[in-house]
């Protein structure tokens, strides 16, 4: 049998055996899966008859934004790194092989447009919100997601093609960056451009059209993917051949120019799979890789402060320093962009669905804390202080930064939906005490199950922790809403804020000691 | 002085250490040798207050959690872990600040030592594998230690830095300091050792006093006490083997 084909049916058949020897695994998967039953039945068991829905070239404006940020995104980790195609596995024992280059690079195409598409996966659970927004069906919610992988998908043989030409040489890396950063640029400025002319009212409509225009589908893969999903969402089977055809064709030349500018391109994907093996032997070895620049602004040098505990506050300040480029981090900041484009599309719906979202979106922020990358090292536990002092000093950085995304993310939602300056600055709050529970509950899982090797069972130990701590508010929320028909958003906001506090201060004064008794995450 | 009584650790049903017991005096370097997953890193961990484990252990009399043994241990990790966005200096900086340590100059001996100082301002990211391990030792000495823990400390050190290793072992035996070193690499310690402890699936196989073993070499003991043969004899076995 071909090798590499042994290879892919091995690998899947030990994925599938993987589910049955790892029951925490399987129970994830099971319940992936229930959720996602959950959203279709929940969708389609909606009355539609004479409902009317939102224009769909909405959601195809939408689908582009996030087509074009996650397909430049990828790009431009191209310059420093190339297109993330291969891992180590196949550097160590495939390069070497006889095997063709050229069969080699399509066998790391199929890897990377499997990954691509399960990376999209989460479009699926926003089918019972686009249901019933945009009247969209499964298949075209499918399309969608589709249209997200091949962004990505495409993003990476870009992203090789390009380190491959300007690998080494600072002005021709220069250059690429200076075009990319152009082309997107221009078509960004003439979008807007398109928007601002008129009142408020109509800066999205003049959006949507400029986004939905011949001008937008000449972009380079975003907008092809515009014309591909339009013409699937309205029916316009010659807009989504004509769509789906340039991408295809892109694929072909740029499949080409890498054979062609450099058939021996194994040195040119080496960076990107020793950064990808570093990451998969962290989290081995249970400590966290941080994405941080490539170039650090080193900046004043030394701690300056602090003595005993508080160190660890006044070192994670200097981490932050030297690790975001803006204010926020990367990964705040797309949250926060997420968060407002979801509020613009679904912006009917009020501000429910758009604060459940930004709740939703801040689980994952909030495991990239630096409390939690500092469990993974030892000095946290090595230090002789109180460590319950230990532990609110490394945890106290995490408090401005929440307040300061929740600013970022709610200040643009409360003018998009005209809220009150008083509901605006309650969904901060809310929004930081939420941040609280999703801390004390991972604290709270460190402390009680720190010695749980399986990661999907700490995650479902963790998701079952962060209920028992939300349950308090939500459940004091519903009473003042349904029994004393309380309407306020601010005074159920702040109902929120307070139990979700109460119930975090709680589970974190009853963790107090977690750090003379829990075992260094080594899993 | 380091106790350790009876400890047993488990993870699930697999028992990494059963019931180990030892005593490593003021002024004694104790060697933990043993094959892959013998349990040595475990014990390791278990002293430096990292993993949960049934029994005790005792650093210079306080149980090895109170913020006394902290004070007196230094950790040596298996693997560097230290912080990409720290210069090499402030790592050296946050240790000693967060044991309540004035600069006295400790710090920057010790980075010289390991040719370290002319590199005091790159970033933790930016150090090779051996230059990381050298800093992560110089971190676990700066607040000067009575009681030091090594887990595999020459993985990836270069031989000036192995050479300063052996004398720092020497230097704290000489200062009353306890020093416990797990490693594979036996001929680095060959000249230091005062007990060696062979650790086998989770137990101690043997130990022995230097004094008792005077003519045989720590190699030859190790093979002898985990294959039943001494290293020459073992070397002619693997020859004949490939023949």
């Amino acid at each position: 049998m071909n090798a590499l084909l042994y290879l892919r049916r091995k690998k899947l058949k030990n994925q599938l055996k993987s589910l049955i020897q790892k029951p925490a695994r399987l129970i994830y998967v099971v319940l992936i899966i229930a959720a996602l039953a959950i959203t279709i039945v929940g969708g389609q068991a909606a009355d539609d008859s004479g409902r009317a829905f939102r224009n769909v070239l909405e959601l195809n404006a939408g689908a582009a934004a996030l087509y074009l940020l996650m397909f430049a995104m990828t790009v431009n980790g191209g310059f420093s790194r190339g297109g993330n195609l291969f891992n180590m596995t196949d550097v160590n024992l495939l390069f070497p092989s006889p095997i063709r280059p050229q069969t080699l690079l399509f066998h790391g195409l199929f890897q990377q447009m499997t990954s691509s598409l399960l990376i999209g996966f989460f479009i699926l659970f926003q089918y019972t919100n686009l249901h019933s927004t945009y009247g969209i069906t499964y298949g075209q919610l499918v399309l969608l997601l589709i249209g997200y992988g091949i962004a990505v998908f495409l993003g990476q043989v870009v992203a090789m093609l390009i380190y491959s030409l300007t690998n080494g040489n600072e002005t021709r890396r220069h250059i690429g960056q200076g075009i990319l950063y152009g082309i997107v640029g221009a078509f960004l400025l003439y979008v807007l451009v398109r928007s601002l002319p008129g009142g408020t009212e109509e800066i999205l409509p003049r959006a949507v059209e400029a986004v939905n225009s011949t001008v937008f589908y000449f972009l380079p893969v975003a907008g092809w993917l515009a014309l591909a999903m339009g013409g699937f969402l309205t029916g316009n089977a010659a807009a989504a051949a004509g769509g789906l055809l340039l991408c295809a064709l892109c694929l072909c030349l740029l499949v080409f120019g890498i054979m062609k500018s450099d058939p021996d391109y194994y040195e040119d994907v080496l960076k990107s799979a020793e950064l990808a093996q570093n990451a998969i032997t962290a989290k081995k070895e249970g400590s966290m890789v941080e994405a941080v620049p490539e170039h650090v602004k080193l900046g004043k040098t030394g701690l300056g402060r602090g003595w005993g505990a508080d160190v660890f506050y006044y070192k994670h300040r200097l981490e932050n320093r030297r690790g975001r480029k803006f204010v926020l981090g990367t990964t705040q900041l797309i949250f926060a962009l997420t968060v407002i484009l979801f509020c613009v599309f679904l912006r009917d719906g009020g501000l429910l669905p758009t604060f459940m979202m930004a709740a939703y979106l801040q689980m994952f922020s909030s495991f990239s804390g630096r409390f939690n990358r500092e469990l993974t090292r030892p000095y946290i536990y090595l230090v002789p202080e109180d460590p319950m002092k230990k532990m609110l000093w490394a945890l106290a950085e995490t408090v401005p930064s929440t307040l300061l995304e929740g600013i970022v993310t709610f200040v643009p939602v409360g003018l998009i939906l005209s809220l009150s300056p008083l509901t605006t600055v309650m969904c901060i709050l809310a929004r930081t005490a939420i941040a609280m529970v999703y801390m004390a509950a991972d604290i709270a899982v460190e402390r009680l199950w720190g010695d749980v090797t399986s990661k999907f069972l700490v995650f479902l130990l963790f998701f079952a922790v962060t209920i028992a701590l939300l349950v308090p508010g939500i459940a004091a929320v519903c009473i003042l809403t349904f029994a004393m028909e309380v309407a306020s958003a601010a005074v159920l906001l702040g109902v929120l804020t307070l139990g979700c506090l109460a119930t975090s201060l709680l589970c974190l004064f009853l963790c107090r000691n977690m750090l003379q008794y829990a075992e260094m995450n080594y899993q | 002085m380091l106790k350790i009584n009876h400890v047993t650790k488990k993870y699930g049903k697999t028992v990494a250490n059963r019931d180990i017991s030892f005593f490593v005096d003021d002024g004694q370097i104790a060697v933990l040798l043993g094959p892959n997953g013998a349990g040595k890193s475990t014990i390791i961990k278990c002293i430096a207050g990292l993993l949960r484990f049934d029994g005790d252990i005792e650093i210079n009399g306080n149980p090895n959690k109170s913020m006394e043994a902290k004070r007196a241990l230094g950790y040596i990790p298996e693997l560097p872990a230290l912080y990409d966005l720290l210069t090499v200096e402030e790592h050296m900086e946050f240790v000693r600040r967060a044991y309540r340590m004035e600069d006295d100059g400790t710090a920057q001996q010790l980075l010289e030592r390991f040719e370290l100082w002319d590199k005091r301002d790159k970033l933790g990211k930016e150090l090779s594998k051996g230059m990381q391990q050298k800093l992560s030792i110089c971190c676990a000495l700066v607040h000067k230690p009575k009681v030091v823990i090594f887990d595999e400390p020459m993985v990836g050190l270069d031989p000036h830095a192995i050479k300063q290793l052996k004398e720092v072992f020497g230097e704290l035996r000489d200062a009353g300091a306890t020093v416990l070193i797990s490693t594979h690499m036996i001929d680095s310690v060959e000249d230091s050792w005062d007990v060696v402890h062979i650790m086998m699936n989770g137990s101690f196989a043997a130990t022995r006093q230097k004094g008792e073993v005077a003519e045989q070499s720590l190699e030859d003991l190790f093979f002898t006490i985990t294959e039943g043969t001494d290293a020459a004899h073992s070397g002619e076995q693997k020859d004949g083997a490939g023949e």
